[in-house]
């Protein structure tokens, strides 16, 4: 069996949970950033060149999480918790 | 395939990944989705890109473990006093994963080989250029723009900050109002 | 000039842009130098598209190197010419209202402007995928500008959230593609090089198709993944609102169609457009039935518009042929202008109104009789809102009505129920612009804006332009048309056949 694109698959599931549980921004940061890790390991598992594309795409990934933090803080400042339930934000 | 590393690689990753997501006290989430992240790193080398191991331990685990430690303190009431009392420790910790990862980077250098069908003896900045030049642009100008951002988002709201005036709402919760200034149409 | 030059253009300008407003706003004392400048580099980068047009499309050029990276195609010079063009005219019309916060605003706008453009002249997925997200992370800080309204950094972070996990899932859903290509993202290449496996339980090209449309889906705001977009676009800066509207989110559904376009017929890519788009529509008309305050009004509007364009591309992906694919550009098209137009017009009546009376909850009920004060704007909003609901022979209908041709003659009965559908829901949509028309010029003796001067210059002209424009698309559609066919037939003949 494709034993990398399983695993990929389930990290990303592992993440997607994280995403959908987390109470707290940060926590569905983390489950964002396992995701991300999951897509990295399909890239890797072809046997192409591609060491390039992983490179560039863990520096967009950290933009991406430097930027999510910044907007914590904001939040912080407006809220002073992080607490998803608490102002609504998760709310479909 | 796979060999049997890269498999016990893949495997951490994900059980570290399950700790992460289901751990409750944030240190430890942080702790785990580093070591995730070294997991990962193991993997991309044994796969054959040695130098996006380099970047996935130094960046996703060292990087981002330190820029989480740093929201945390400042957002986290409970942490605030935990990582204040910890910063050495903390910065030690960090530092050592960073040096840890220029080791691989050194033996990476000397020993190994590039990915499959490549050119082994390119140096891998040229290579890397090359391959797809207008996306290293293109992540060099996100860089500068994801500082903007960040600039942006943690500009301080105080009484002595405007962003009045803006096209609907000019008056702000801070009670200060943009000076009538504009010109009839 | 040479053809790679020219080719890099577009891009290369908006990206040196980006610093170039940085340093104006760092370094000068004048508040609307950057704006300015901002306004000049979308202009400089929209002419540089414009004569794209007249050298041979389609073209892949490398640059700065020997690989393929941009490929110049009519489809990317329609995305790139309404991104530098709304992109201009936000530009404008927030140099006069915008008083702190340049040195971040203007060059993030320009970003969003840039990666809007790397998407639409990208040659492979992974560059997509990277200007997309420079798209998404200008406007992460664009939409919360206003940091100091809780519910600016309410809608912020919610905005954030939802776009932060689209864009991972739509990198996983291309981490498929690459993994069952072979290595290869290049779009041209990627037609052959992906072949349905037979025999499988599941298609991995379905689950990658169905990563992609989720992933970029929620940029683009297909329902159930557009929760996001009501707070987003009321809160945000109205430029930026019409650029979100007018741009952005267009320019998710163009991301969609062009990684979809690459798939073998035999995964039901139209289809699955079809379903959401359907839904997209009508869910989206019905949310906005609700609504009573005008910005928040026009946010919800902007769903069902997103719907009509997805059921075009739908039909188009599904063997509906070129026509299908004119009316869901078309319908591009005219949505950057009308849409963009109605924001900032809304925009001006909110800020004069503001400075009046700062309680007034900006709801059809509360600016009753208001466009008989400020004239322009209530004239550009009434065009815009008439070409929103698809009033012949305004820009909105063109769109529509191809739309709705190309569903009925694609599929035999579900095609014309579905037109049927997409029709049903242009009325319905009446249903909340028509009152929104109606409180502009009520006659209510008993609110007076007697104070209220009219819109400023810096927005007014603006605001003519972009409605003349809209006017003269929707009486001259041949001239819409003109600038789309291309595009539409580019489209259409990269779609395989489907099967029997």
């Amino acid at each position: 069996m494709n034993v990398p694109l399983l695993a990929a698959l389930g990290i990303l599931g592992i993440g997607f949970l994280g995403v959908l549980a987390g109470r707290n921004l940060l926590k569905t940061l983390v489950g964002v950033e396992l995701m991300s890790k999951a897509a990295l390991v399909n890239f890797v598992a072809t046997d192409a060149a591609s060491q390039g594309i992983v490179v560039l795409l863990i520096l967009v990934d950290a933009i991406v999480v430097a930027v999510v933090m910044a907007m914590a803080v904001s939040m912080y400042r407006q809220y002073d918790t992080l607490d998803l339930d608490a102002m609504g934000a998760m709310t479909w | 395939m796979t060999s049997t590393v890269g498999v016990a690689a893949l495997a951490a990753t994900i059980l570290c990944g399950l700790a992460a997501v289901g751990l409750r006290d944030m240190i430890w989430v942080v702790s785990a989705l580093a070591s995730s992240s070294l997991a990962l790193a193991v993997f991309l080398f044994v796969e054959g890109m040695p130098y996006a191991a380099v970047f996935e331990a130094t960046v996703a685990g060292g990087l981002v473990s330190v820029l989480f430690l740093l929201v945390i303190s400042m957002t986290d009431d409970d942490y605030v006093e935990f990582v204040r009392g910890r910063t050495a420790l903390l910065a030690v910790g960090a530092g050592a994963i960073f040096l840890g990862a220029l080791g691989v980077v050194w033996q990476g250098l000397s020993t190994v080989t590039l990915s499959e069908g490549t050119d082994a003896t390119e140096p891998f900045v040229e290579q890397f250029w090359a391959a797809h030049p207008l996306d290293v642009l293109l992540v060099t100008v996100l860089v500068f723009v994801g500082v903007l951002a960040i600039s942006r988002l943690t500009t301080p709201i105080g009484p002595a900050e405007t962003e009045t005036g803006h096209a609907d709402d000019p008056t702000q919760p801070d009670g200060v109002e943009a000076a009538e200034t504009e010109e009839i149409a | 000039m040479n053809a790679e030059s020219l080719a890099f253009g577009p891009l290369g300008v908006l990206l040196v842009g980006i610093f170039l407003t940085y340093v104006a706003a760092a370094a000068s004392d004048h508040d609307e130098v950057a704006g300015w400048l901002a306004a000049l580099v979308c202009a400089v980068a929209l002419g540089a598209t414009v004569l794209l047009t007249t050298t041979a499309l389609p073209s892949s050029y490398s640059v700065l190197g020997d690989a393929g990276a941009l490929r110049i195609t009519y489809l990317g010079v329609l995305v790139a010419g309404i991104a530098t063009f709304v992109g201009a005219v936000a530009s404008v019309t927030s140099v006069r209202f915008l008083d702190a916060g340049q040195e971040t605003y203007y060059p993030l706008l320009i970003a969003l402007v840039a990666g809007v453009v790397g998407i639409g002249f990208s040659a492979d997925m992974f560059t997509l995928y990277v200007s997309f997200e420079l798209m998404a992370v200008a406007s992460y800080a664009l939409v919360p500008f206003r940091l100091g309204r809780e519910s600016a950094v309410a809608a912020g972070s919610r905005y954030l959230i939802m776009n932060v996990v689209g864009s991972v899932l739509a990198i996983f859903g291309i981490s498929l593609v690459y993994a069952n290509s072979g290595g290869v993202l290049a779009f041209d290449a990627l037609g052959s090089a992906l072949v349905a496996s037979e025999g499988q339980l599941v298609d991995p090209l379905a689950i990658a198709v169905l990563f992609l449309v989720v992933g970029f889906g929620v940029k683009a705001a297909i329902v159930p993944l557009h929760t996001w977009l009501p707070d987003a676009y009321t809160e945000a800066p109205a430029a930026i609102s019409a650029l979100l509207a007018g741009v952005a989110t267009p320019a998710a559904l163009v991301a969609i169609s062009k990684c979809l376009a690459v798939f073998p017929g035999s995964i039901p890519s139209g289809l699955l457009l079809v379903g959401f788009g359907a839904v997209t529509m009508t869910v989206g008309n019905l949310l906005a039935l609700r609504q009573r305050e005008l910005k928040r009004l026009l946010a919800y509007s902007s769903i069902p518009h997103i719907g009509y364009i997805v059921v075009g591309l739908g039909v188009g992906l599904y063997g509906g042929g070129v026509v299908a694919f004119d009316g869901a550009f078309f319908h591009i098209l005219a949505n950057a202008l009308m849409k963009g137009g109605a924001f900032l017009a809304v925009g001006a009546i909110l800020y004069r109104l503001r400075r009046v009376d700062p309680d007034n909850p900006g709801t059809m009920d509360s600016v009753a009789g208001i466009g008989y004060q400020m004239p322009v704007a209530a004239a550009a909003l009434v065009v815009g809102v008439l070409a929103l609901a698809g009033v012949p022979p305004l820009a909105g209908f063109w769109g529509k009505l191809f739309i709705v041709v190309a569903s009925a003659e694609a599929a035999g009965t579900a095609g014309i129920l579905l037109a049927l559908l997409v029709v049903a829901n242009s009325f319905l949509s009446l249903g909340y612009y028509l009152p929104l028309l109606r409180s502009l010029f009520a006659r209510d003796d008993e609110q007076s804006f007697a104070e209220l001067r009219p819109s400023p210059r810096a927005i007014a002209v603006p605001l003519v332009v972009v409605t003349t424009l809209t006017i003269v698309v929707g009486l001259a559609p041949v001239a819409g048309f003109e600038i789309v066919h291309p595009a539409a037939e580019a489209m259409a003949d990269t779609i395989p056949e489907v099967s029997a």
